[in-house]
């Protein structure tokens, strides 16, 4: 049987566990997982910045119950907090990394400290480290990868990456000239926000250059005019592997055979020490319905009784829909991840995983 | 830039240089700290914002003021880094002790790391072999003229290695030492690549990446050699690493357009020879999956190796 085969390809959602029931959740934790579900919140960076925002307010307005103590206590409490964030959307590897974190702050905080004081520092260190892996990474990733093009590059580029999004705009305010192609995808078509934003602005911070705006079917023909590739991950496992938007792998693989250089964008705080060989052991499977074709086109069609084929999928028992949303590029597309602690090779990842937890 | 020498002052270049010319066997790295350990014995910084820059405008000037800036370049980093690593003293007294003292000991220990380079690599040099060696390389010399002396009988060609024909000295010194050797064009190098055992190379740096920046021909050598499947190694202070990830041959800070880009020369009567070196590049970047093994003092090692060894020591 076909990976996948056995369910309906509907997401499943990790049943609400029983701790939930009596405490409540916080209310900035319910806004922020409803629209992380709805997709309002859907980048990484933007996900793990919002939880840790909504954190800070959780643990001001929290007070220690009687007969505990917050290092005891603490970590109880938002358990249910989270488990209530990855019932709305599993959670991005990122985002388990920060919280994994913010759980041994709280466990190593000194006894010794009044209530208010711990909370004031676990605090600080939250918008600390908001501030040194997240937004700070991302400048000087942008400011290091902006380096990396040259007068008369054509970069390509899939979806829509922020960091990516940034590298381009600060190599332009620093008066490069280059040209960027957008390769976008079904069902998201994410790449288009990424041309409307990229083309905003006009000659001072747009790309006067020009961007070329097409679609994952064009690839092959497109990489042979690229200079440079550059890509955003979702995250990077300890053997290189690489996490990324679904379609990426795709372009790594083409830009290889191309023999066209792959830039990988991405802050350290997304490397993960697991291992993942492929997409399919673990995936986060998106709604069916995207893969409908609902373009005006289609719809037009569905009026003259051409009805698409897919529309009463469910009442098909033999027919399922799989709209998986990530993949795994394997180390050997990937030239080089452009990190906050520098340039450096797949194959290096364990080293900054163990200098990172040397440090702490 | 404050950087701007004033008359009287110190100038670091001409120390650089007069350190190059005074010792031949010197290297880039080495002849950078040693000039800025005598920069900051010089002078005066009374805080330490004032010092560090200072410094950093000299490591500046010497990068802007030579040829050579990448194999220099990677003394500076170290340099620069050691100080960031002590700005943290009491006072700026103790962090300019605390830099000359560490300047020092890496100047003198300079030696020492192409003799541990030797010895991690001579156990690799076997009786019978046939080594292929590009341009004149002082690690390498130092590498066979040990397995000379363990009595190892084996034979050298060496690449001309234009447009300079270091090659020429290298097989000079070797004929001296008493090791059988030949020289080869740099065009031959395919055609001989069948009958050699193992590739030696130098390094003016090894980058992030794991590769290497070397003498031009280096990379096609390379090539070559991964094509007969016959194993390159690459022989390296650990002093030469540098931060840099070259993306390509045209990604170096060496990179100048005018090389090799093609001119209007329609009606000028060309002096091809003359052209040659003028309009050549003398470095070129080997990408990691060519190099079989690093020789360097720090061991034997994997380029990624390389890597992770730049890693560690400027991530903390």
């Amino acid at each position: 049987m076909p990976p996948f085969a056995s369910g309906a390809g509907q997401r499943k959602l990790p049943k609400p566990s029983g701790s939930t029931v009596g405490i409540a959740v916080h209310p900035r934790i319910k806004e922020v997982g409803l629209r992380m579900a709805t997709m309002d919140i859907s980048g990484s960076n933007a996900r793990t910045v919002a939880v840790m925002l909504a954190f800070i307010d959780v643990i001001a307005d929290y007070t220690t119950p009687p007969h505990t103590t917050l290092v005891y206590h603490l970590t109880g409490y938002l358990s249910p907090q989270i488990n209530f964030l990855v019932h709305q959307r599993p959670m991005c590897i990122g985002m388990a990394n920060a919280i994994r974190w913010l759980k041994s702050e709280i466990i190593h905080t000194s006894h010794d400290l009044k209530e208010d004081e711990a909370k004031s520092q676990l605090i600080s260190k939250i918008d600390g480290y908001i501030k040194e892996r997240i937004t700070a990474a991302g400048d000087i990733i942008a400011d290091a990868g902006a380096q990396k093009i040259q007068d008369g590059d054509v970069v390509l580029t899939f979806g829509a990456s922020s960091a990516v999004q940034n590298l381009l705009i600060t190599a332009r305010k620093n008066g490069r000239r280059f040209h960027v192609i957008v390769i976008d995808s079904r069902p998201e078509h994410e790449g288009r926000g990424l041309v409307r934003r990229l083309s905003k602005g006009g000659n001072t911070t747009g790309l006067s250059d020009g961007v070329t705006y097409a679609s994952l079917t064009a690839l092959s023909l497109l990489m042979r005019d690229a200079s440079k590739v550059f890509l955003g991950a979702e995250a990077f496992f300890a053997n290189g592997n690489m996490l990324s938007r679904a379609g990426t792998a795709m372009v790594a693989l083409s830009a290889h055979s191309c023999h066209v250089p792959v830039i990988v964008t991405c802050e350290t705080y997304k490397f993960n020490e697991r291992i993942q060989l492929d997409a399919v052991v673990n995936n986060e499977l998106g709604v069916p319905d995207a893969l409908i074709d609902m373009s005006s086109e289609a719809m037009a069609q569905d009026r003259l009784n051409k009805v698409c084929p897919l529309n009463d999928w469910r009442a098909n028992q033999r027919l399922r829909l799989l709209n998986l949303t990530q993949d795994v590029t394997p180390p050997e597309f990937v030239s080089v991840i452009i990190t906050e602690v520098g340039l450096i090779p797949t194959t290096s990842i364990p080293v900054v995983l163990r200098e990172y937890k040397n440090q702490i | 830039m404050a950087g701007d020498a004033e008359p009287g002052a110190f100038d670091i270049v001409a120390h650089y240089n007069s350190l190059i010319e005074k010792d031949a066997s010197i290297s880039a790295p080495i002849a950078a700290v040693g000039s800025l350990v005598k920069l900051i014995e010089k002078q005066h910084a009374t805080t330490m914002l004032e010092f560090m820059m200072i410094t950093r405008s000299a490591c500046d000037r010497l990068k802007s003021a030579t040829n050579n800036s990448i194999s220099l370049s990677a003394g500076c980093d170290v340099f620069l880094k050691q100080m960031s690593r002590l700005s943290h003293a009491q006072s700026v007294e103790e962090c300019r002790k605390g830099l000359i003292k560490a300047g020092t000991e890496f100047v003198q220990g300079a030696g020492k790391c192409r003799d541990s380079v030797a010895e991690f690599g001579s156990p690799f040099v076997r009786d019978e072999q046939t080594i292929l060696i590009h341009s004149y390389s002082r690690v390498i010399m130092g590498l066979l003229g040990r397995a000379v002396k363990q009595n190892k009988r084996f034979r050298v060609y060496i690449t001309e290695s234009r447009p300079d024909q270091s090659g020429l000295r290298a097989a000079a010194e070797l004929q001296k030492l008493g090791i059988p050797c030949e020289v080869i064009l740099d065009a031959a190098v395919g055609y001989i690549m069948e009958k050699v055992d193992m590739v030696l190379v130098g390094a003016e740096g090894v980058v992030e990446s794991g590769g290497l920046i070397n003498k031009i021909g280096t990379y096609q050598l390379a090539i070559i050699a991964k094509a007969a499947k016959k194993p390159l190694y690459a022989l390296a202070e650990s002093y030469k690493f540098v931060r840099l990830y070259p993306l390509s041959q045209y990604d170096l800070p060496t990179y100048r357009s005018d090389l090799l880009s093609f001119k209007d020369r329609s009606t000028a009567e060309v002096d091809w020879q003359a052209e040659l070196p003028r309009n050549n590049p003398v470095l070129d970047y080997t990408p990691p999956e060519f190099i079989t093994l690093m020789f360097t003092d720090l061991g034997v090692m994997t380029p990624s190796g390389v890597s992770d060894e730049l890693i560690k020591f400027y991530l903390d």
